[in-house]
């Protein structure tokens, strides 16, 4: 099966060499698409300086919108699964192979690496935690399938979301949202056991602005989704 | 009505449509936004130039005070276009975001092409270099 990983980045010129040297060790090798979300620093260069090709986004559209230009490229050239990875360090290359088994074996559409099922490795800061515990709590209720790391951006997709994703991949809230179009969609999710680690180097992108009005925009963009249709959610 | 208000009616009116025309002819709001500012101006200046208009359509309705009539069409009037103009930025900005991630996929794809032509144009430069035996 062809596999791809995306990996966003924006203002990662310290970390990102790191994580395409670890995701370049990989055996076997799997193809990589940087998707750089307009950012200020030298990101792009180290991209192609390691020889990995990389979408230049002219501006900035966070990492919804990042990932989304990857599944599109994923779409474009064929690939069966697309793996997301994060380019500040966080994710362990070598456990991708664990994200991807469920989706090769068949008997999962979409992975969700988790950090809090072993609990072991870096559990993020306590504010984020509760809100992260809080959102994959009610998002799992939702789509009736249990997920303990609703944030995580080490995860996969393959079968029919790819080409979903690719169309509708939602702007807003990608988190709770992607959830709930794939499982509308028909999904089989699961959720793996990963071990993160703290960011190599940088600030987080999240501020505290973003703290404060993301999950307000996470709580209307739950509450809606229960009254949308699946024509809606553009599915066919 | 008194004679003040009047004035000061057409006053704000009169500021407002300079500003209108003034946004427009820099580029900063586009002929298509400025209509609704346009019919907004001359509508002040009409009610307030003609005095017994407001009053006339009150009395039309049924609602004896002019003025709570005035608000609430002003209120009603502002909020639907706000509505209106939430949902275009929410298009907007859906449509500069499919833009913004093609862009990004041509922009690597021509960076690759670019890429293999230089690969061959120095494979080319190596094959004439070494001469052939």
């Amino acid at each position: 099966m062809k596999i791809i990983v995306i990996v966003p980045a924006y203002n990662e010129e310290n970390c990102l060499s790191p994580v395409l040297h670890s995701l370049l060790q990989l055996d076997p090798p799997l193809d990589i698409i940087v998707v750089d979300d307009a950012s200020e620093d030298d990101t792009v260069n180290i991209a192609r300086k390691q020889n990995v090709p990389c979408i230049p986004l002219p501006l900035n559209l966070g990492t919804g919108g990042a990932v989304k230009a990857g599944y599109k490229y994923a779409v474009e050239n064929g690939y069966e699964i697309a793996l997301q990875f994060d380019s500040d360090g966080q994710h362990d290359a070598e456990q991708i192979g664990s994200v991807l088994k469920p989706i090769v074996d068949g008997k999962a559409e979409m992975v969700i690496g988790s950090r809090f099922i072993n609990k072991t490795g870096y559990q993020s800061e306590w504010l984020r935690r509760i809100g992260i515990h809080f959102f994959s709590f009610l998002t799992g209720k939702v789509i009736n399938v249990k997920i303990t790391d609703l944030t995580s951006g080490f995860r996969a997709i393959g079968g029919h979301l790819l080409p979903l994703f690719a169309r509708a991949y939602p702007d807003e809230s990608s988190d709770v949202e992607a959830l709930i179009l794939a499982s509308r969609s028909g999904a089989r999710i699961v959720e793996v056991p990963v071990e993160m680690k703290p960011r190599l180097s940088g600030n987080s992108f999240f501020n505290l602005k973003q703290k404060l009005i993301y999950p307000i925009f996470r709580l209307i963009s739950l509450f809606v989704t229960l009254f949308r249709t699946k024509q809606q959610y553009r599915i066919d | 009505m008194s004679l003040r208000i009047q004035i000061v009616c057409v006053i704000v009116a009169v500021l407002l449509l300079l500003i209108v025309f003034e946004l427009v002819r820099r580029k900063k709001m586009a002929e298509e936004y400025s209509l609704f500012w346009l019919i907004t101006c001359f509508s002040i200046l009409l009610i307030a130039v003609w005095k017994g208009l407001l009053f006339r359509i009150a009395a039309l309705l049924g609602i004896a005070d002019a003025t709570s009539l005035l608000l609430l069409v002003l209120a009603a009037l502002f909020i639907i276009y706000s509505l209106h103009l939430s949902v275009r930025v929410t298009k907007l900005s859906q449509e500069y975001r499919e833009v913004v991630q093609w862009l990004g996929l041509i922009r690597n794809r021509i960076n690759t092409i670019e890429l293999k032509r230089l690969d061959e144009s120095e494979k080319k430069k190596i094959n004439q270099e070494t001469p052939i035996e």
